[in-house]
């Protein structure tokens, strides 16, 4: 694996003016700084999920390496073969039953990112275990304004039991801060973009920044020290609530904190604030794509997660002519025509993969392009949705990782590998290197060349 | 003949209908023991084993414990041991014959003599044979198994034990069935001495004694179930052992005494989820903030929202509480200034003025009042609320005396000004007024003319009145009418509710003394102490107070106001633990002999669990009250209160919130029916939705029987769902007013065929009678089908080499040739298919597919009917169930946790007081309010074990 290492100098020549805030601010502030003067840009991390999982037979594509052919379902990546990894033959495991029945989608979303088999409940002590974006957030996230970034489009709103005796927490939710913590997601591109770079009232207020930020931080001492003493007299199930509660006001705290010791003007993008969820799915998910594009050229997060749909969705997609659920559909029963309305879903999500990818791709950075520092998984923890399957799951992945991959080939593992193998590899890329990651067995070979 | 169906109660769960059949192989296997309680379907009373004469057969039978238990509802699948046309294999001479049949069960023949009706019935015809021999056939089964198993009870020689032989009924006991395997299989490492992982099995000597050592021999079951323990390397039970003792010890480890000490369960603090937090800051301060839409999804557990195992913290959420708590705030007190005239109110200038005679144009659109009249102004009201009249005016001063501006307000006086500048100093003269919504004429009048032109003051002889222009601002105070009317009318803004009190310098005396100095401290302790305490739902501490007070003193030093200072301390109290979490308090249980019995919440916990179950918000003044007085310790007390909070406006949150989760309606809101395909549009979706929480509401508000839910021959239609339906409303009653509808000649009956749930229940392009029956299995029946086995195979693309074709019936109908799918779907199917004349959106239909509908249909046991509205007359005679089932489901959603074992005893009771009450609405709120798992939580450090 080859670090990318670039001089101070040559990322200011590469980038805008408008960028080079940021990046500064980055440099200076993060453990990016090498030694001897040079600095790595850094890497990110964005880990896409699309739900019921996909057709196979038209996902495969035929051979192995560089001279590998593209699959019918994959046709979209043409342009951008040279860009992305196709990585058959991973698993995820722990999205089987072993022993726990039914709930095949749940535990597709739950264990996707966690690697970790989720408790079997309705709601009592949900636990699937910490996902692999938070593990990285945890080591990495305190250099960027956002430790991580998680993005949805389905607002979560089912009632009743969501998948055969799972909690809808288990399908509503791919990243774990902990074992017991889903990370809510964020569905509104305004709210999204509000995040990242302010309100407009945040600006109107900028004199007064100085005493609100003051104001803030007060508030946030009171009630870390409320929720302190609350726990002392709290049993076990409530203290954790509370744990909950004390570490988000830490880690809007820790920010806080980052944010009055800025002396710079906050980087703001030239894009227009949206409006709101619009209408149209494919606007959303290119809207929330944007946003991840702009979080990442900022520098405002290195981390990502984002769900195309909720496990077990079964939303029509009217816009490209298919009118029946996803879900029902994927139970097709090879009936002709349902398999073929399920392969334009396929081809729908990969348009917006490829959407993303070349976002990234068309952000310069450095002497590359933001791409360049990007890993952009892709994938499902079902791999044949009419089948419940999870093994040779549909993986994809986008982007050098700052050369720690090298794509434009198609890899295939032996039967079974963890996908977990893949998160070892992604997270050392990030700096957050681990030994062992759910049920990983080992990292992952043959992803640079 | 129809089978009897059979339900069984265990865990505190009922399952079923099984028949007959599948019953005595759980009675003869040990799965159901004699002190097990099963119902006859027809019967409303629930009945030991031991005292059914159909069972006693079986009873007797008992073959030890080494025979496989069928799991509930898979047994009777596949007649092994019968021939095909129904009589049991081996000799039924030898087979004691059982006592009693019942009077249902003797029409044999006229099943048999309907030969015409479709396939559909064909497929349960071997259950319902298998049924009419009672017992024997399973008798015969489970001998025959043991003689193949060599299995008996004393393990002897003598295995081809015939069952009747045994003439005492006898079920496993721990001592003579359970502990000889525990100690052959278990005892070697768990035991006192060696105590292996912690455990010493043998110290448990009684079957009680499992019970008590619950959660440690559900872990025991776990393992033995995984095969994860005995050890691969120690030797290892049969599979019929393993299955035994497994099933042995859970019903052991769940059996429960309702005569002794009860596990009141622990409901884990719960977060207020966004309708709780919108309601509550509404009722705290008056400000209604619409932006919980921003919050994220509280996500579900059980079906409700309210759970508070996973209504989770993330630091997105805790940024958006930040953010409104600051966002709250402010509105509170921007509310308190008029805002600037052009920024919505509304300004009469001009000719924009009516005017009485005698009224002049006084230049720049000003009007002159010379000796009378008034000027006028048409205001249109859009919201009551407090207003502010501003008018601008100034004035030629007479003898001394400026010129009275009398305002009225629809020919009713109001105030009068004395208008004391002069053209250069015009100003305006406001009045805060409350304004009810609609028209309104606003008149200033000029009422003290003066004119002496011999006045020796030149400027003083004639006094004249000028009105540039009347504005209306506001309304200053806009609350939700809910708000309002909580308040009984009173018209305090945000503002003036919370600030009760100001510093203040004193003043002096007649003595000259200085009094009534009040310190910023002081000050801030009374706004905050009241704030805090609604806030916190309970006193606040007089720490809490001070902690919150200093922000006030934070505020001032950084050169920032009092007003500031509450504003900070204000935006803390919403974002505090003790705001956003209802917490309780830990204590010491009520008996310390039976600490598993819990202890009782204190007044003001219970006031929060009140007011959250019936208003999802914080609890009102007057149970506030009754709390501090400690006046919610008797079920009367609280009766009277749940009576009172039921009449409220506020109890709509009930049907809101626990309506729409439990019939799901809620759901409403994302379907994607295709509009293509169906009568769709985005007025009949919100129109289905409306339908059914009234008819919740009537329910609750006429406090109807709660049975109406499943077959109110009336229901509540606008002018969209009545052409939906097809039935005519009243003449004349507005379109979009929902007007309650008789049903009585209309295939329609009740909440299951009402366009919402029919809605929810099918996919985009089609109806799903799987999802429509299984629905009905579960939000009514309260009996869930088992998940489908992993990798359930689709519907077969043939059979016996057959291509499958023909309508959505039919090809379901292939699921019962499969016996892994008909287990279940035998149970589902018929349930949904019974709906199929109600398309995707509830419409209805004679044809489908091009041919005509069939929704006839016959249950498991036999039962059969022809449509919907008969379907449901079934599922009336099933009403315990359905009872049983709400009372569950409204327990769930106002305690905040999921159902367990040990709440059986207390749904028990509900049932009774709600039957006994004619199923009243109230009857079932009320029962669940004085439960003990709604007033009652087990103290933190104790568990079963």
């Amino acid at each position: 694996m080859s670090k990318l290492n670039l001089s101070r100098r040559t990322i200011l020549r590469g980038l805008g003016t408008a960028m080079a805030l940021p990046m500064l601010d980055a440099m200076g502030s993060t453990s990016a700084r090498a030694v001897s003067g040079t600095v790595a840009a850094p890497k990110r991390a964005a880990f896409l999920f699309i739900p019921n999982g996909v057709i196979m037979d038209a996902w495969h594509g035929k051979g192995e390496g560089a001279s590998y052919q593209l699959s019918e379902t994959l046709e979209p990546i043409a342009p951008l073969r040279d860009d992305i990894l196709v990585l058959a033959g991973l698993t995820a495991d722990k999205a089987r039953a072993n022993g726990d029945g039914a709930g095949d989608h749940a535990r597709n979303s739950a264990a996707f990112l966690t690697a970790s088999q989720p408790k079997k409940t309705g709601g009592k002590d949900i636990q699937a275990g910490i996902s692999v974006d938070q593990a990285i957030a945890q080591k990495i996230g305190s250099q960027t304004r956002l430790p991580s970034l998680e993005l949805g489009t389905d607002p979560g709103r089912n009632v009743g039991e969501c998948d055969s005796g799972y909690s809808c927490a288990y399908s509503s939710n791919i990243s774990w801060k902990s074992p017991t913590t889903p990370m809510a997601k964020e569905i509104n591109p305004r709210l999204v973009f509000e995040r990242l770079f302010g309100t407009e009232s945040d600006r109107q207020a900028a004199r007064e920044r100085a005493k609100r930020d003051l104001y803030r931080k007060s508030i946030l001492d009171f009630v870390s020290e409320d929720a302190k003493r609350l726990n002392g007299q709290l049993g076990a199930s409530d203290t954790r609530k509370m744990d909950e509660y004390f570490t988000s006001v830490r880690e809007i705290e820790l920010r806080l904190a980052k944010a009055m010791a800025e002396t710079e003007t906050p980087w703001t993008p030239d894009y227009k604030r949206p409006d709101g969820v619009p209408g149209d799915f494919k606007e959303h998910l290119r809207l929330m794509a944007d946003m991840i594009a702009l979080a990442f050229q900022g520098d405002l997060t290195r981390v990502s997660t984002f769900m195309y749909a909720q496990a077990g969705s079964n939303k029509p997609y009217r816009g490209i002519g298919v009118n029946e659920g996803h879900h029902s559909l994927s139970h097709h029963n090879h009936d002709q025509q349902k398999v073929a309305a399920l392969k334009k879903i396929d081809t729908f999500h990969m348009e917006q993969y490829v959407y993303l990818v070349n976002r990234l791709k068309s952000i310069k950075e450095g002497d590359g392009t933001l791409l360049d520092n990007c890993m952009v998984m892709y994938g499902s923890g079902i791999s044949e949705g009419y089948r419940h399957q999870h093994d040779d799951l549909p993986i994809l992945l986008a982007g050098k990782g700052g050369g720690a991959f090298t794509p434009g080939r198609r890899v295939v593992y032996p039967k079974n590998t963890p996908l977990a193998n893949l998160f070892l590899h992604i997270m050392e890329t990030m700096g957050a290197a681990q030994d062992r990651f759910g049920d990983s067995n080992g990292r992952l070979s043959g992803l640079a060349v | 003949m129809p089978a009897t169906a059979w339900y069984i109660e265990q865990s505190g769960r009922t399952f079923g209908p099984y028949t007959t059949d599948q019953v005595c192989t759980m009675v003869a296997t040990g799965r159901l023991r004699p002190d097990d309680l099963v119902r006859k379907q027809g019967y409303l009373e629930w009945s030991k084993v031991s005292t059914m004469a159909e069972l006693a057969g079986a009873l007797t039978a008992k073959p030890a414990g080494k025979t496989p238990p069928p799991a509930p509802g898979r047994s009777a699948a596949e007649p092994r041991t019968m021939s095909a046309d129904g009589q049991p294999v081996g000799d039924p001479g030898k087979t004691q014959a059982p006592a009693a049949r019942t009077p249902v069960e003797s029409n044999q023949s006229k099943v048999e003599a309907a030969p015409d009706r479709p396939s559909f019935r064909k497929r349960f015809l071997p259950v319902l044979v298998m049924s009419n021999i009672l017992c024997l056939g399973v008798l015969v089964a489970v001998a025959t198994y043991m003689a193949m198993t060599g299995g008996s009870r004393d393990g002897g020689g003598d295995a081809k034990v015939i069952p009747v032989v045994d003439d005492t009924p006898k079920a496993p006991t721990y001592e003579t069935d359970v502990q000889p395997l525990l100690a052959k299989y278990c005892y070697t490492c768990h035991n006192a001495e060696k105590h292996k992982a912690g455990l010493a099995l043998d110290k448990y000597t009684t079957e009680a004694s499992i019970a008590r050592g619950r959660k440690t021999w559900l872990g025991v079951v776990s393992m033995l179930d995984k095969h994860e323990m005995p050890p691969e390397e120690k030797p290892q039970p049969t599979n019929e052992e393993r299955k035994f003792l497994v099933d042995w010890i859970t019903a052991a480890a769940d059996k429960l005494d309702c005569n002794g000490p009860i596990n009141p369960g622990r409901v884990t603090i719960r977060r207020l989820n966004r309708v709780e937090y919108r309601n509550t800051v509404r009722d705290l301060v008056g400000i209604d903030y619409e932006l919980t839409e921003d919050f994220p999804a509280d996500d579900v557990g059980y079906g409700y929202d309210n759970i508070g195992d996973v209504l989770s913290i993330s630091p997105l959420l805790m940024e958006r509480y930040l953010a409104a708590a600051e966002e709250i705030t402010n509105r509170i007190f921007s509310d308190r200034l008029p805002a600037a005239v052009d920024k919505g109110g509304t300004r009469y200038d001009g000719d924009r003025l009516s005017v009485s005679s005698g009224v002049d144009e006084a230049g720049g659109g000003a009007k002159g009042l010379s000796s009378s009249g008034e000027v006028r102004a048409e205001h249109e009201v859009k919201r009551e609320g407090e207003y502010v009249i501003h008018i601008e005016a100034w004035g030629d001063r007479g003898d001394g005396v400026w010129p009275n501006m009398a305002v009225s307000i629809d020919g009713k006086h109001q105030q009068d000004f004395e208008v004391n500048v002069r053209r250069n100093e015009a100003k305006t003269f406001d009045l805060k007024t409350t304004l009810s919504a609609g028209k309104h004429r606003i008149a200033a009048a000029f009422t003290n003319d003066y004119y002496n032109p011999n006045h020796p003051d030149r400027r003083e002889r004639d006094r004249n009145l000028y009105i540039s222009y009347i504005a209306v601002d506001g309304p200053t105070n806009v609350r939700p009418p809910a708000a309002a009317a909580a308040d009984n009318g009173a018209t305090k803004s945000p503002f003036d509710r919370l600030m009760i009190a100001y510093p203040s310098n004193g003043t002096k005396d007649e003595q000259g003394n200085l009094v009534g100095i009040v310190t910023v401290d002081e000050a801030a302790r009374l706004v905050i102490a009241q704030l805090a305490t609604r806030a916190f739902r309970r006193p606040a501490t007089d720490d809490e107070v001070q902690r919150v007070v200093d922000f006030v003193k934070l505020a001032i030093e950084q050169g920032d106001t009092y007003e500031r200072g509450i504003q900070l301390a204000a935006q803390a109290v919403l974002v505090s633990p003790h705001f956003l979490f209802r917490v309780e308090q830990d204590r010491a249980p009520d008996d310390p002999k039976h600490p598993i019995a819990g202890y009782t919440l204190d007044d003001y916990e219970l006031a929060s669990r009140l007011s959250y179950f019936i208003y999802s918000s914080m609890p009102d003044d007057e149970l506030i009250a009754a709390a501090s007085r400690g006046e919610l310790g008797t079920d009367a007390q609280i009766e009277a209160q749940v009576r009172r909070m039921l009449a409220d406006p506020r109890s709509q949150a009930l049907v809101q919130n626990f309506g729409g989760q439990w019939l799901q309606t809620r759901n409403v809101a994302s379907v994607s029916p295709d509009p293509k395909k169906f009568d769709w549009d985005e007025d009949l979706r919100k129109s289905m939705v409306t339908e059914t929480l009234k008819l919740f509401e009537s329910v609750m508000r006429d406090d109807a029987s709660v049975l109406r839910f499943l077959d109110a021959d009336y229901t509540f239609l606008n002018e969209r769902l009545a052409k939906h339906y097809g039935i005519d409303r009243p003449q004349g009653t507005p379109s979009d007013e929902f007007v309650k509808v008789s049903l009585i000649d209309t295939p329609r009956r009740g909440v299951l065929s009402q366009a919402s749930i029919l809605t929810i229940t099918s996919d985009p392009n089609r109806t799903s009678p799987v999802k429509r029956g299984k629905w009905v299995m579960e939000q009514i029946l309260g009996t869930p089908p088992p998940p489908p086995p992993g990798n359930a195979p689709p519907l077969p693309e043939e059979v016996d080499g057959k291509p499958i074709t023909g309508t959505l019936r039919e090809r379901m109908e292939k699921h019962l040739q499969n016996a892994t799918c008909r287990s279940c779907h035998e149970r589902m199917d018929p349930l949904g298919l019974a709906f199929e004349h109600f398309d995707a959106v509830g419409r209805w239909r004679d044809i489908d597919g091009g041919s005509p509908i069939d929704a006839s249909g016959q249950l498991p046991d036999g039962r059969e009917f022809n449509n919907a509205a008969e379907l449901v007359q079934l599922l009336m005679a099933d009403k315990d169930l359905f009872v049983r089932n709400l009372s569950e489901q409204m327990l769930t959603y106002a305690i905040g946790r999921g159902p367990e074992y040990y709440d059986k005893c207390a749904v028990d009771k509900m049932m009774r007081q709600v039957a006994d009450s004619d199923y009243r609405f109230s009857s079932l709120v009320l029962a669940i309010a004085t439960s003990d798992p709604f007033r009652k939580r087990t103290a933190k450090d104790v568990t079963d074990e």
